[in-house]
């Protein structure tokens, strides 16, 4: 048990900040660190000083419906917020794209 | 130092694990006059050698067999000799093995119990998931040394309840415990009671080969 | 030390056991020389007052959980809460208090013979967790080739038929064996896949030796031609792999005794998409010794791959000492060095 530990010394920070972006990007990409970092920068129109700045990104994340640690009722989350995430990113996310199938609702 | 030619010979030929080369070895050492409890003293030498180049990844399990049916062949070869003189041909020890009750891996305490075999001793192999209750009864069956495996922190208590079980028995003292798995350290071996920790199975053989030796 | 315990050493005394952490590797791994400048870094970073260090804002990486949920739930065999909650419930905990970047879900046995009988029920899970949160989550299960031996499995046990000398047999056994658990991975991927998850990750891959690396690439390939682009990540269970066969290959090349520069070839050729190398910790030498010989390992892993890497970090690999609640002290400098001079892309 050391999740913690690990975070601070050495994490993005996921949902905090752009973690889970990055990540996604590397999972579907599947390239180095830094290119999946620059990319997710290049999509979101931001610099390095903000991917880990939790004040910008929380502010961000809220505006264009990302998703963030609190809950704010009516927030998009889980998967309303992978959708937004898809159109950001410029990617398709499986589970949306499950969801489209399964629904019959267009992108 | 005499016989150093025959040595490295001995010793090279039981790397390369090759069954024909190794009795070729053997032969030559021996009509160079080279006792016979030398050249089975170098190809055990040669033979932790082995292991511990298996477990760097250089040699194989098919290899590390290969070099023990060498050895094997050789006892065999060398088997009068031994006898007339001072070497034995006697298994070094008698090891009951097992992965503690609640555990089911067995690929390390597998590759243990076969350099075991190898260096020489008779192996008892109990195999995975043993009930502890069984370790100490087939201790109590006759043996010198007792290796427990464990690769869970919540399996690896079962060790000291072997321990505890083997000192109600009154078998303690003739007993060499030895314990190995990814959760056990030298520290938890040392608060249990064990005797040898290996943090592999080729440094568990040493171990227990120079307590044999003893 | 790697055991956890605390040891005061001297800024030559850590020197020391860099350098000679770093000529293991170089031995065992025939890989080359940290630099100077590496070795220094290391003492220096060793040798910082602080409890924790961290790496420089912007250096960060990815971060990962891949002992799923079962982390806070159950006792997976390793140093867990036994918290009661519900599955979803330990998920959104990872992605929401814990700063995960991505994440593994599993069952409580992740081993591919005990996920295959439930896997209608892990497959609404997995739907369930996809509706529910954000973060990439993977699926995680083991290929863990041994519980297809007897007792628990139908086949012969190689190690225990060679110790009677019965070679072929074994070679037969264990190759039925892979191919079982080749099939059995590729049954579940291929549902889990269909319900919409990210990615899969084979864990502790080549637990049971070569012919278990050598199953699993297999399946990877296999999973390849159906999800092209699907996230399969594979972490490994130990930094050289068992020659158990000795024989079998992939692509090739012989599977037994390659380390973690090698292994990566073989997984980038089956298809894998994000590489896990693993260097085992040992629990009698110090963290500066066991860092180092990590990094020296993982630093030409890296530079020869073309995937990324997300090296495992976990009680005692990566130079993490083996212990239930490692030291910070020893974590976030075994991460920090990791990050810094073996340029990995995430933990």
């Amino acid at each position: 048990m050391g999740l913690v530990t690990h975070y601070t010394s050495s994490g993005l920070g996921g949902i905090r900040t752009v973690g889970d972006l990055v990540g996604r990007v590397q999972l579907r990409n599947k390239c180095k660190i830094s290119e999946s970092k620059k990319y997710v920068m290049d999509k979101l129109g931001i610099g390095y000083d903000e991917i880990h700045d939790e004040c910008f990104m929380r502010n961000f994340r809220e505006e264009h419906g990302l998703g963030f640690i609190t809950t704010t009722g009516g927030a998009p989350y889980g998967i309303e917020a992978k959708i937004n995430i898809e159109d950001i990113l410029d990617i398709d996310i499986a589970c949306c794209n499950h969801l489209r199938e399964v629904t019959r609702l267009h992108r | 130092m005499a016989f150093e030619n025959e040595t490295t010979m001995l010793h090279d030929a039981l790397i390369s694990c090759k069954v024909p080369d190794i009795a070729k070895a053997v032969q030559t050492a021996k009509d160079a006059g080279m006792p016979a409890d030398e050249i089975i003293n170098t190809l055990g030498a040669a033979m932790s050698d082995v292991g511990v180049l298996f477990e760097r990844g250089k040699l194989f399990l098919p290899h590390v067999l290969s070099a023990a049916a060498g050895m094997k062949n050789a006892m065999a070869a060398l088997d009068d000799q031994l006898k007339a003189g001072s070497g034995s041909t006697e298994a070094k020890g008698v090891a009951v093995m097992g992965t503690v009750e609640g555990d089911v891996h067995d690929i390390g305490k597998s590759i243990c119990s076969t350099m075991l075999q190898c260096a020489g001793f008779e192996v008892r192999d109990l195999g995975r998931d043993v009930p502890l209750k069984n370790i100490v009864e087939e201790c109590k069956n006759g043996c010198n040394f007792c290796g427990m495996s464990a690769l869970m922190t919540t399996t690896m208590t079962g060790m000291k309840v072997v321990i505890d079980q083997l000192n109600e028995a009154g078998i303690r003292e003739n007993v060499t415990v030895m314990v190995g798995g990814a959760p056990v350290t030298q520290g938890y071996a040392d608060k249990i009671g064990a005797d040898i920790y290996g943090e592999s199975a080729s440094e568990t053989t040493k171990k227990a080969t120079a307590v044999a030796a003893d | 030390m790697g055991d956890g315990s605390r040891k005061w050493m001297s800024r030559e005394q850590i020197r020391a056991d860099v350098e000679d952490g770093m000529r293991n590797a170089v031995e065992c791994a025939e890989v080359p020389d940290l630099t100077e400048d590496d070795i220094s870094r290391i003492v220096e970073i060793m040798c910082e007052k602080g409890r924790t260090v961290s790496v420089e804002p912007g250096e960060e990486v990815i971060l990962t959980q891949d002992g799923g949920e079962l982390k806070l739930l159950n006792d997976s065999g390793s140093s867990s809460p036994v918290l009661e909650m519900s599955r979803t419930a330990a998920i959104q905990v990872h992605e929401r208090a814990l700063g995960m970047d991505t994440f593994e879900v599993a069952y409580f046995d992740p081993s591919t013979k005990m996920v295959k009988p439930v896997i209608g029920m892990e497959m609404a899970h997995c739907q369930n967790v996809m509706y529910n949160t954000i973060i990439p989550m993977l699926y995680m299960f083991m290929p863990n080739i041994g519980l297809y031996y007897q007792p628990t499995g139908p086949f012969g046990n190689p190690p225990d038929l060679m110790r009677e000398f019965k070679i072929e047999e074994a070679m037969e056994a264990g190759e039925l064996a892979m191919n079982a658990m080749r099939d059995d991975i590729v049954f579940i991927g291929e549902r889990i896949l269909s319900t919409g998850m990210d990615g899969l990750d084979f864990d502790t891959t080549a637990s049971g030796g070569d012919l278990d690396f050598v199953g699993s690439l297999q399946a990877v390939e296999e999973l390849r031609k159906t999800y092209p682009d699907a996230d399969i990540q594979m972490g490994m269970s130990a930094e050289s792999v068992l020659g158990i066969n000795g024989m079998c290959e992939y692509a090739g090349q012989l599977a037994a005794g390659l380390y973690p520069h090698q292994q990566v070839k073989l997984a980038e050729a089956a298809g894998v998409s994000t590489f896990g190398p693993v260097v085992n910790t040992n629990s009698s030498m110090s963290t500066a010794w066991n860092v180092a010989r990590a990094v020296t390992m993982v630093k030409e892993c890296s530079k020869v791959s073309k995937i990324p890497l997300q090296v495992n970090m976990g009680m005692g690999v990566g130079g993490t000492p083996m212990f239930e609640t490692p030291p910070i002290d020893a974590v976030t400098r075994a991460d920090k060095c990791m990050i810094e001079i073996a340029h990995v892309d995430g933990l």
